[in-house]
C-alpha cells in the first residue's frame, strides 16, 4: 500500500465496519419498509374514508424523511472507510459490480426526490389523492430498487458466480441473490410492522386523551398486522435462502447451521419464538374487544398460543452442549452430548411449521374479527409491553441474521471478503476464484 | 499507538465493544430525530 496501512484504534478495522453499517441497515430497513407500508396506509385512508389512515401515513411519510438523512450519512461514511481501509477489496469490489453500483446510487436520488415531494405535497394535492399516493408508492418502488441492487453485491460477496464477472446476467442473478432479496422485502415490511407496533405501544401508554389513545391503540394492531403476516412467511422464504447457501457455499451453512456460529440459530429460535407468542397473545387480548364477541374464536385462539409457545420451544432446543464455543459456554463434552429433540431432522422441521400454521390460524381468526371491527383504546397494559417486547426482538433479529451472513464468510481457509476471491487481510486468490475477465485474474 | 491497543483488547471485547457501539449510534440517532419530529409539530 503506498500510503501505509491504516489501523483504526481500539476496535480495529475489521469492527469498524459494522458499527457503521448496522446502524444504517436498522435505519435503511425502517425507511424502505415504511416506504411501502404508509403509502398503503395512505391509500386504505382514500378507499374506507376513515382519517386514521391519513394520520398514521403522514407521520410516517415525515418520520422517514427525517431519519434518511442519518441513515444516508451513516452509508456514505461507511463507503468512504471501505475506500480507506479497504481499497483492494473495494476497487475490486466496485470493478466487478460497476453498474449495480451505479444504478444503486441513482435509485437514491429517486427515492430522495420521490419521497421529499411525497410529503411535500401532502396538503398540496389533498383533492388528487390518487395521484399523491402514487409519489409515496414511487419512492417505494425506488426504495426497493435501491435494495435489490445492494443485494446483488452483497449475496455476490458470499456466493460469487462461476462464471467470468464480465458476464452481467450471471453476476447479477448470482446463486443466493433472488432468495436474498425475497428474503430481505419480507423481512422489512415485518421489521417495519414490528416497530410500528412497539411505538403505537408506547405512545399508548403515555396518552391520557380519548382520542389519541383510540389512535394509538388502532396503530399498535395496524403495525401488528403486517409485522405477524409477513413474519409468516419467512420460515418458507429463509429455507429457501439457507438451501441456496448450502447448494453453493456448503462451508458457510455448515459454519451456521452446525458449526461454530450455530448459536446464532439458537438465538434466532429464541427471537422467532418471544415474536410469535408474544404477537399471538396480543390477538387473544384483543379479541376481547371485538365489536361482535366471539368466544369460540377466542378459544380457538387460546389453543392455538399453546401450540405456539410449544412449537417455539421446540425450535430452541439446541443439537448439543457445544453452546457459544467462542464465550466457552461449553458443557457435558460439547458435541459428545446431543440433546434430545434437538436435531434439526425431523424436530425443527416440526417446530417450524408447527409456527407457521399456528400463526396463520391465529391470523385467519383475528382477520375475520378485524372485518367486523374493535373498541379501541381499552387495551391493558400488558397487551403494550407485548408490542414494545416484539418491536425490540425484531431489532435484535435483524442484528443477529445480518452477523449471521456477514459472518459465514469466515467458515472456509483464511476467511474472506469475498468468498474464494479476496481475503479478509485483502490477498487475492485467484486460484479458488472464478475468472474476472473470461482468463484467470 | 494504536496496534498496541487493539492487542490489549480479546477479540470477544472488540465484538461487545462493537455492539455497544451500534446501539449507541443507533439510539442516538434515533432520538435526534424523535427530537426533530417534536419540535415540529409530529407525533
Amino acid at each position: 500500500m503506498p500510503v501505509g496501512d491504516i489501523e483504526f484504534p481500539v476496535i480495529g478495522n475489521d469492527a469498524l465496519i459494522p458499527v457503521l453499517v448496522v446502524p444504517h441497515i436498522l435505519i435503511a430497513a425502517f425507511v424502505i419498509g415504511m416506504s411501502l407500508i404508509a403509502p398503503v396506509s395512505e391509500y386504505l385512508g382514500l378507499v374506507t374514508k376513515q382519517p386514521h389512515y391519513d394520520r398514521f401515513a403522514r407521520n410516517a411519510a415525515k418520520f422517514t424523511i427525517l431519519i434518511f438523512a442519518s441513515g444516508s450519512a451513516l452509508a456514505i461514511t461507511f463507503v468512504l472507510m471501505l475506500i480507506t481501509l479497504y481499497p483492494v477489496f473495494w476497487s475490486y469490489l466496485q470493478n466487478i459490480m460497476f453498474w449495480a453500483l451505479l444504478a444503486e446510487a441513482f435509485m437514491f436520488v429517486g427515492e430522495i426526490i420521490l419521497l421529499y415531494a411525497w410529503y411535500n405535497a401532502w396538503d398540496r394535492m389533498a383533492y388528487r389523492k390518487r395521484l399523491h399516493v402514487v409519489f409515496g408508492f414511487m419512492a417505494g418502488l425506488f426504495g426497493l430498487a435501491q435494495q435489490t441492487f445492494i443485494n446483488v453485491v452483497g449475496s455476490y460477496m458470499l456466493t460469487p458466480s462461476e462464471a467470468p464477472a464480465t458476464n452481467v446476467g450471471a453476476t447479477f442473478l448470482n446463486p443466493t441473490f433472488v432468495p436474498l432479496n425475497m428474503h430481505r422485502f419480507v423481512g422489512n415490511l415485518s421489521y417495519v410492522g414490528f416497530l410500528i407496533a412497539g411505538w403505537a405501544a408506547w405512545r399508548y401508554l403515555r396518552s391520557t386523551g380519548e382520542n389519541d389513545r383510540e389512535y394509538y391503540d388502532w396503530m399498535g394492531h395496524f403495525g401488528l398486522l403486517w409485522g405477524f403476516g409477513f413474519l409468516l412467511l419467512q420460515p418458507i422464504i429463509g429455507y429457501g435462502y439457507l438451501k441456496s447457501i448450502r447448494e453453493h457455499n456448503p462451508a458457510a451453512f455448515d459454519y451456521l447451521m452446525v458449526g461454530e456460529k450455530s448459536w446464532l440459530f439458537n438465538l434466532l429460535a429464541i427471537e422467532l419464538a418471544v415474536m410469535g407468542v408474544a404477537g399471538v397473545a396480543y390477538f387473544l387480548h384483543r379479541l376481547r374487544f371485538a365489536v361482535r364477541p366471539m368466544p369460540a374464536l377466542r378459544g380457538a385462539a387460546a389453543g392455538a398460543l399453546g401450540f405456539m409457545a410449544v412449537f417455539g420451544a421446540l425450535n430452541a432446543i439446541p443439537a448439543d452442549a457445544n453452546l457459544v464455543p467462542q464465550i466457552g459456554l461449553v458443557f457435558a463434552g460439547g458435541e459428545r452430548t446431543q440433546i434430545p429433540l434437538g436435531d434439526m431432522y425431523p424436530w425443527k422441521y416440526i417446530g417450524l411449521i408447527g409456527m407457521t400454521f399456528a400463526g396463520l390460524f391465529v391470523l385467519a381468526l383475528y382477520l375475520r374479527a378485524t372485518a367486523r371491527g374493535f373498541h379501541w383504546g381499552r387495551s391493558s397494559r400488558w397487551s403494550q409491553y407485548a408490542l414494545i417486547l416484539v418491536a425490540a426482538t425484531v431489532v435484535a433479529t435483524m442484528m443477529t441474521m445480518g452477523y449471521a451472513r456477514e459472518t459465514s464468510r469466515r467458515a472456509e481457509g483464511p476467511g474472506y471478503l469475498i468468498n474464494g476471491c479476496i481475503t479478509l487481510d485483502q490477498k487475492i486468490t485467484p486460484e479458488t476464484c472464478p475468472p474476472v475477465t473470461g482468463g484467470s485474474l | 499507538m494504536a496496534a498496541e491497543a487493539l492487542a490489549i483488547l480479546p477479540p470477544l471485547a472488540r465484538f461487545f465493544l462493537a455492539l455497544l457501539l451500534v446501539i449507541l449510534v443507533t439510539v442516538s440517532t434515533v432520538l435526534f430525530t424523535y427530537w426533530i419530529m417534536k419540535g415540529s409539530g409530529g407525533e
